[in-house]
């Protein structure tokens, strides 16, 4: 009985096996091959000097450009190209303008000179830039369009759950540049949703001070400032800024506190503080980059500024991971009315963009 | 002034203050023990780096962060005989042969990195565990400060002591600083200059070596490119501030983070409205501050930076 029972295991496993052989083979032909398509979009995306296996920012983005594809009524052929240096960044994308692709999807605000630069040389081509927006020139090129994010709306979210989990009533953030917008948002955000549920509440924040090449990139130093804010009491350290503030869910891990990851969902990204982390303020990358690939599919690509919110679904909270049975059901509650509150815009974060 | 106290967290300050000095100070032991023999080591960034590289990638590969440690002190001292056999043997100047040390170290260190170890998936290394030691560590205010740390700044604090003993209280330290000196003598007087320089200048990249760990394995888990930032510069003006004395240049080092450290916390806790570049700053200015001469007069030895040549 044991051994047919085996035995059906084994065929079962090599059926199952032979399927996920064919369908993999299906997926590595081109969907585009499906006859209802009258033309195929090329989407290429170059990535900024993080890879595409950042598990972050160029891997999110490049998500977006796979689901595009996935989905059989948009007709959409992608490709990524992945950036060593950010000398590559022109040629990189000069290599899709060769190519004449249709859309060319750069990552991160390092992209945006180069981007913009060929935006107006290729006017033919669509450009989008993912998390960037700072068009000096008026008008903006008719093809390029800059994905935005409301990060003090995820970022007030987070603050609210800091805020209901606090036992010490003191919470602080490790931050990136003060000069980098998002940056500054996010930690405004935090601190006002603490403080709306929790008025109470002591936010304590540090920007890391400019430095060139430590910019985003000192998690040691992240790690010393989290480490001070525990000497003043504080229980919980949301990292904002890179590695720099990756270092700060690293003190929070060794120290037995709590942790609140950025941009992405940091139980993937970094799961050396799996232990400690209790959500990510997050971007929905994956979602802008789709909607701005199928505007132009659809035909009704717009230039300028795309930006998503909770209204639309552009931002929001990770899920609790380890923690979500450890998060009573009346924080998670009041975590989720905020939430609806802030979709519904009856409240504000209270932070000027 | 109880609330003042609270916020300057004295004991929090000199513990996080202590372990930055960590690695500042070893690469300054490690440049004494060079300059004292009359060899500049300004590789001592490029050691470290590589020794934070190496380090990184030996514990990833053997899940073993003991064995990435060795690993770090060995690849330091092999990159330093490199610095030795140019700038001893072949005579190079020693500013030229360190230079290229440094700047080799970011490309090798940067190229390895991002093809074999960024994007790996599984989980990286871990740091080196906290050792508290027994009953001393109970010591109110000493306790936290000295007793609660990780391996790296134990031997920090160690070798301090090691490298004052063997550079004043050893026959190798008098033939170390005969050789830095004045070498035609201490030659004549049957010291073989280039064996002790080598020896020397190999030990500094230990010690630098073993300073790169602290960033890899005992601070991180993980290794960034050009994650040493230049400590190893201001190491070696902390080794000068220092006199070329190895408690000397801990001093200076616990000046220099210790300065980074309340930049910090005039901005987190006290809120001082200054602007950030200039709270950046403050280590730099220090540096400037007392090389310029307001600690008085520091001596190099007689014949450093000068390739010694046999007769």
């Amino acid at each position: 009985m044991v051994r047919v029972r085996g035995l059906t295991g084994v065929m079962t496993a090599a059926v199952l096996v032979a399927a996920a052989v064919l369908v993999a083979g299906c997926g590595g032909t081109t969907p585009t091959s499906s006859s209802s398509c009258s033309k195929t979009w090329k989407v290429g995306l170059v990535t900024d000097v993080g890879k595409l296996s950042d598990k972050s920012f160029n891997f999110d983005s490049y998500k977006g450009v796979q689901d595009a594809q996935a989905d059989s009524s948009l007709c959409v052929q992608g490709k990524a190209i992945e950036s060593s240096t950010e000398d590559d960044y022109p040629k990189n994308i000069g290599q899709f303008v060769d190519q004449k692709y249709d859309m060319i999807v750069t990552v991160g605000f390092k992209l945006g000179d180069a981007t913009i630069k060929a935006a107006k040389a290729n006017p033919s081509i669509k450009f989008v830039m993912v998390d960037f927006g700072d068009f000096t020139d008026n008008p903006v090129p008719s093809n390029l369009v800059g994905l935005l994010f409301k990060e003090d709306q995820p970022g007030f979210l987070a603050g609210a759950l800091a805020g209901l989990m606090t036992k010490t009533n003191v919470i602080g953030a490790v931050a990136g540049l003060k000069t980098v917008p998002p940056v500054v948002h996010y930690v405004q955000g935090y601190a006002n949703g603490a403080k709306y549920v929790n008025p109470a509440v002591k936010v304590l924040t540090i920007y890391q001070p400019e430095s060139g090449a430590k910019d985003f990139n000192d998690p040691d130093w992240g790690k010393q400032q989290a480490t001070t804010f525990f000497g003043q009491n504080a229980d919980i350290i949301f990292g904002v800024g890179g590695n720099t503030g990756n270092g700060g869910l690293l003190a929070a891990k060794e120290k037995g506190k709590l942790c609140i990851g950025v941009d992405v969902d940091q139980y993937v990204s970094y799961p050396d503080v799996d232990s400690c982390l209790i959500t990510s303020a997050e971007k929905h990358l994956d979602k802008a980059v789709k909607t701005a690939i199928t505007s132009m599919v659809q035909g009704s690509f717009k230039s300028g500024i795309l930006n998503f919110d909770m209204s639309n679904d552009g931002v929001g909270l990770a899920p609790f991971h380890d923690f979500d049975s450890k998060i009573s059901s009346d924080v998670k509650a009041k975590v989720a009315d905020v939430q609806a509150k802030l979709k519904a815009g009856t409240i504000t974060t209270g932070v000027s963009s | 002034m109880s609330e003042f106290l609270q916020q300057l967290d004295p004991v929090s300050l000199l513990s996080i203050t202590l372990i930055t000095a960590t690695p500042l100070t070893l690469a300054a032991l490690g440049g004494m023990m060079c300059e004292r023999s009359g060899v500049v080591n300004i590789a001592l960034e490029g050691i470290m780096l590589t020794g934070a590289f190496i380090g990184y990638a030996v514990a990833f590969f053997t899940h073993n962060l003991w064995i990435g440690v060795a690993a770090a002190v060995l690849s330091g001292m092999i990159i330093a005989s490199l610095h030795a056999v140019l700038s001893i043997s072949l005579l190079v100047d020693q500013i030229v042969s360190g230079m290229v040390i440094n700047i080799m170290a970011v490309g090798i260190t940067g190229v390895f990195y991002r093809t074999y170890l960024e994007s790996a998936t599984s989980a990286g290394p871990g740091t080196l565990p906290h050792w508290n030691v027994p009953v001393l560590s109970s010591i109110p205010v000493i306790g936290p400060i000295f007793f609660e740390n990780q391996f790296v700044t134990y031997a920090m604090l160690v070798l301090i002591l090691v490298v004052h003993f063997v550079l004043f209280r050893t026959v190798w330290g008098l033939r170390t600083r005969a050789c830095g000196e004045h070498p035609r003598a201490a030659e004549t007087a049957g010291i073989n200059v280039h064996f002790v320089r080598y020896v020397n200048v190999i030990t500094s990249g230990a010690l630098a070596g073993l300073g790169g760990a602290y960033f890899s394995l005992q601070q991180i888990g993980n290794f960034l490119p050009n994650m040493t930032g230049g400590r190893g510069y201001i190491a070696l003006a902390a080794m000068i501030f220092g006199k070329w004395t190895p408690v000397g240049a801990f001093g200076a080092s616990l000046l220099f983070s210790g300065s980074d450290q309340i930049g910090s916390r005039m901005q987190s806790v006290f809120h001082v409205q200054i602007p950030l570049q200039f709270l950046g700053m403050l280590p730099y200015l220090l540096t400037i501050v007392v090389l310029a001469g307001a600690m008085g007069r520091a001596i190099a030895p007689a014949a450093v930076g000068r390739p010694y040549k046999k007769e």
